[in-house]
């Protein structure tokens, strides 16, 4: 079944964008803006719509924080001396030293107990 | 009544601000160290506002702005220069952001309320009316939390468009689709828009 095609109020409706930005040639403006002046709940949608987007343009734009550069900056050398260390100073520097010395203590541990083991 | 784009574009004429721009990107290939830095001071205040009104949380979004620009240092070096500088970095921010609201969600939180004095700074001058100051913050307030109920991709165009003021040709390099989609989506998502500000403010009107 093919679609209903668009009412009147539709049509308007999606001219909307085009309208509010002067993009609409000569005969559709006019069109649209008979239509609009003869019916009011497109009428309202219009308006709603316009003051929608006046709004925002009125809204300033932000700032970012301030050192915000200088943050982003020290996270890029940051990067850059994290990728000239080999995986060794890697594991020390940026690990905390309980997540490196565990494994050590283990391993310590079994070697010594593999030790006592093979001499007893 | 056009967007602010062509108030933000006005203030270096069109052939300027693309020497301007090729003349930083032959620096950063140069390795120039004091490039990166002036690209970061040059976009961070559009980068964190397309961040913090993607995502309504400043901290969260100073961390996604932070990202972006790691991005960008990353992505320089496969930077061919077929697209403005800024249009470029409009397409790094956007694509980030959406990746970074995906992985919200999945975290199950959205992060997007913000009381009214938690509001970053905005560009505007200074003002000692405490009544301007007001209406002001109201404004950015009403505009975030009417945004905040739209889809990301729907809320991205608004932001990009009518408060970053993008031109449609920079919107299809940034988001690589076709004009119509864009036109299309961007009329849909300010046609909701219009819908829930309107509501929003007849809600107020009713609670005085």
């Amino acid at each position: 079944m093919s679609p209903l095609p668009p009412t009147p109020h539709e049509e308007t409706i999606a001219l909307f964008s085009a309208y509010f930005e002067a993009e609409l040639a000569p005969p559709q403006l006019e069109s649209l803006e008979l239509h609009l002046a003869r019916c009011v709940p497109c009428k309202q949608e219009y308006l709603r719509f316009e003051e929608a987007l006046a709004l925002l343009h009125r809204v300033p734009s932000l700032r970012a924080p301030s050192s915000f550069t200088h943050r982003v900056v020290a996270r890029t050398h940051e990067k850059k001396r994290r990728l000239r260390r080999g995986p060794l100073q890697r594991l020390v520097v940026e690990r905390s030293p309980v997540e490196w010395l565990i494994p050590i203590v283990l391993i310590a541990a079994l070697v010594a107990l593999v030790v006592v083991v093979l001499s007893s | 009544m056009r967007p602010r784009a062509s108030d933000l574009h006005e203030e270096v004429p069109e052939d300027d601000g693309r020497a301007a721009e090729r003349a930083l990107v032959a620096r950063l290939r140069a390795g120039d160290a004091s490039a990166f830095p002036e690209l970061v001071l040059a976009h961070q205040d559009r980068v964190f506002s397309i961040a913090f009104r993607m995502l309504g949380d400043r901290a969260e979004a100073e961390d996604l702005a932070q990202e972006i620009f790691l991005a960008i240092h990353r992505g320089l070096p496969n930077f061919r220069g077929e697209s403005r500088l800024s249009t470029w970095i409009h397409r790094v921010a956007r694509n980030q952001t959406l990746n970074r609201c995906k992985y919200l969600a999945l975290r199950g939180g959205d992060g997007r309320t913000q009381s009214l004095d938690e509001l970053p700074a905005d560009r505007q001058p200074a003002t000692d009316a405490p009544d301007e100051l007001m209406a002001r913050q109201e404004a950015q307030r009403l505009v975030q939390d009417a945004l905040a109920t739209l889809s990301e991709e729907h809320r991205m165009l608004v932001v990009l468009r009518d408060l970053e003021g993008l031109s449609y040709e920079e919107l299809v390099e940034v988001t690589q689709e076709p004009i119509g989609t864009v036109k299309s989506r961007l009329h849909r998502a300010r046609l909701a828009l219009g819908r829930e500000l309107a509501s929003r403010r007849a809600a107020r009107e009713e609670d005085r």
